[in-house]
């Protein structure tokens, strides 16, 4: 079976918290993790690298079409040559960190035209785990990475088209992913039957990382004790990734703005404008309400 | 029938090769290019990926919705686009297919572009999007002739010398470079309808085969305000030049994953390797051409000196 579960999440939500959590987790040697280490060339899903070096295509002659018609066959391909190599480190007994590979993910959890899955289904991956936050707190961080209005990052998480990663007059790292608007991002994980999830919420990250990190863990089938997740997530605070961001940067910051800010759940009741949160309630309340998130606006400033 | 030298190879193609000068006279064409049938499937095939299939003399590939191609024995490129679909759409990817055309020759194709600098062949790798072609572009502005832009291939002499052929293609660059760079005002065709990609300055003339002088691998990273080059020797040499084989899924399968390392260690071994990591967006490309010119100056000291 394949060792790949994805870490799936609309941007800002997270996601680079848990893998920083779960590289602790499995790191083998002594000391911090470098968050600077933490980019791996096929470390999300739409790596370019990773598509290209499955398909042998150049991906900039092709269309977002043609190239979302192949991302299926190739995570399937990458899933059976990491099941492999899986099975040979399990027989010459290396180190637990070659039973799971943890996959970023931002793409919805979208299907082809004719129903295929776009990450591959159950064949590619064992599982997800879905990194949730409220989204009102999502609106404030997002703004700050694109470096855009609040207003502007409203807009995004309301449009059902949206799409991470598309340059039209360059070419980036990464492939186009389609996100949808947030509520229908997250129900498409949610609501698809394909491979089994793990909701975790940000905000439940907060309260207590390591009891978080140690239920994530089991439930990628990691035999870990509540112990080695607690001190995963010592070495794995927002402050101390702070400081690595303040010596070192941070690779994945857009350049000359800070990755790491506040991490801290509930600053859109000082972040936001009243008419700002109710946009967002309005629209995502459902899906608000689905995962735990109080709406009525209590609080605003 | 055209006819066309890539990389040392004549080639007689049905089609114009986009991005290449046609030969003024016809040639003894040691490979073919044609529009004809492709079959969907590949008897005999022993390894299949996800959109190609390889058996001992042949490489089927297709791209979904666009169009199949068929390459045999390192002779033969057969082209069937989707019924319905342009040939000039699936003609975009016929570069590519000469490089693998070239890899099932048994040569050694590295996916770089190039340019000749004081009678050697100085070669930029990379993955997609690294500045490759961006960069050579750069270095041709600055007198420097190009080589190639999609790959080139490097023979071992019988000396033991290392002679590099350029695809000769003309670069191909995204509208942000173009509009980054105003001297590269001669832009030519897209290289594929809508995709904003172009290929841009004159046709390039094929070149007889040079020395291999140098290799950079170019990467990036956003934290950096100016670029930052760095030799890299022994194993780390010899990986980046297995990172950059052209193809490396498709080379032939009885040499294998050994076979590219016997040819990457033996380039390791002559040829100097650079690493060159480089901020996002254009602003880094003045430093980053200073700082390779001055890379050269020392290594043709280092090389005068031996």
């Amino acid at each position: 079976m394949t060792p790949v579960v994805w870490l799936a999440s609309y941007p800002k939500s997270g996601n680079t918290w848990m893998r920083v959590l779960l590289a602790n987790l499995l790191a083998t040697g002594e000391g911090l993790l470098n968050i600077n280490t933490l980019s791996r060339r096929y470390g999300i899903a739409s790596s370019r690298a990773l598509f290209e070096d499955y398909s042998q295509l150049d991906s900039a002659l092709l269309t977002e079409d043609e190239v979302d018609r192949l991302r299926p066959a190739v995570y399937l391909a990458w899933a059976t040559d990491l099941a492999a190599r899986a099975d040979e480190a399990k027989n010459g007994g290396s180190p637990r960190h070659s039973e799971r590979v943890f996959v970023k993910c931002h793409d919805a959890y979208t299907r082809l035209e004719d129903g295929t899955p776009l990450l591959g289904g159950s064949g590619a991956a064992r599982g997800a785990v879905v990194v949730v936050r409220d989204p009102r707190d999502i609106a404030i961080s997002l703004a700050n990475q694109r470096g855009s209005t609040v207003d502007q990052a409203i807009d995004l998480m309301l449009d059902p088209e949206a799409i991470l990663g598309r340059s039209r007059r360059g070419q980036i790292h990464q492939l186009p992913q389609r996100l949808l608007d947030w509520s229908s991002h997250v129900s498409s994980w949610l609501d698809q039957c394909d491979i089994p999830i793990h909701i975790v919420r940000y905000e439940d990250l907060q309260a207590d990382a390591g009891a978080v990190l140690a239920v994530t863990a089991r439930f990628a089938g990691l035999d870990v004790t509540n112990q080695q997740a607690s001190k995963a997530a010592e070495a794995s605070t927002f402050q101390i990734l702070r400081c690595q961001e303040d010596a070192h940067g941070f690779a994945e910051a857009r350049p000359g703005s800070r990755f790491f800010r506040h991490g801290k759940a509930g600053t859109w009741r000082t972040g936001l404008t009243r008419a700002q949160a109710e946009r967002i309630e309005f629209i995502h309340g459902a899906t608000m309400a689905r995962l735990g998130y109080p709406i009525a606006g209590e609080g605003l400033s | 029938m055209l006819f066309y030298s890539v990389a040392g190879l004549c080639v007689g193609s049905e089609v114009p090769l986009a991005g290449l000068a046609p030969l003024s006279e016809p040639v003894d064409a040691a490979a073919m290019i044609r529009l004809g049938d492709v079959p969907g499937h590949l008897p005999g095939a022993i390894l299949v990926g996800p959109n190609w299939m390889i058996s001992e003399a042949q490489l089927l590939i297709w791209i979904p919705g666009l169009a199949r191609f068929m390459l045999t024995d390192g002779q033969d490129i057969r082209i069937r686009p989707v019924p319905g679909r342009p040939a000039e759409e699936a003609l975009a990817f016929l570069p590519q297919m000469l490089g693998l055309l070239l890899q099932q020759r048994g040569r050694t194709v590295l996916r770089s572009s190039a340019v000749e600098v004081g009678g050697w062949a100085i070669l930029f790798c990379g993955d997609s999007g690294a500045g490759k072609s961006t960069f050579a572009t750069a270095l041709a502005e600055r007198q420097h002739r190009l080589l190639g832009d999609d790959f080139c291939v490097i023979d071992v002499t019988t000396e033991g010398a290392l002679i590099v052929h350029g695809d000769a293609a003309r670069p191909k660059l995204w509208a942000d470079a173009i509009d980054a760079f105003d001297q590269w005002a001669e832009t030519g065709d897209a290289v594929r309808c809508n995709i904003q990609k172009y290929h841009v300055g004159p046709p390039t003339s094929p070149a007889d085969g040079l020395p291999l002088g140098g290799i950079y691998r170019l990467r990036d990273d956003r934290r950096l305000d100016r670029p930052v080059i760095e030799p890299l020797r022994g194993m780390d040499a010899v990986q980046t030049i297995r990172q950059s084989v052209y193809g490396p899924r498709f080379v032939d399968p009885s040499r294998g994953s050994a076979g590219i390392l016997r040819s990457a260690v033996a380039i390791a071994r002559t040829a100097q390797v650079f690493s060159l990591t480089r901020g996002s967006g254009f602003g880094w490309m003045e430093d980053g051409l200073r700082s390779v010119e001055e890379s050269w100056d020392t290594s043709r000291a280092r090389r005068d000196n031996h």
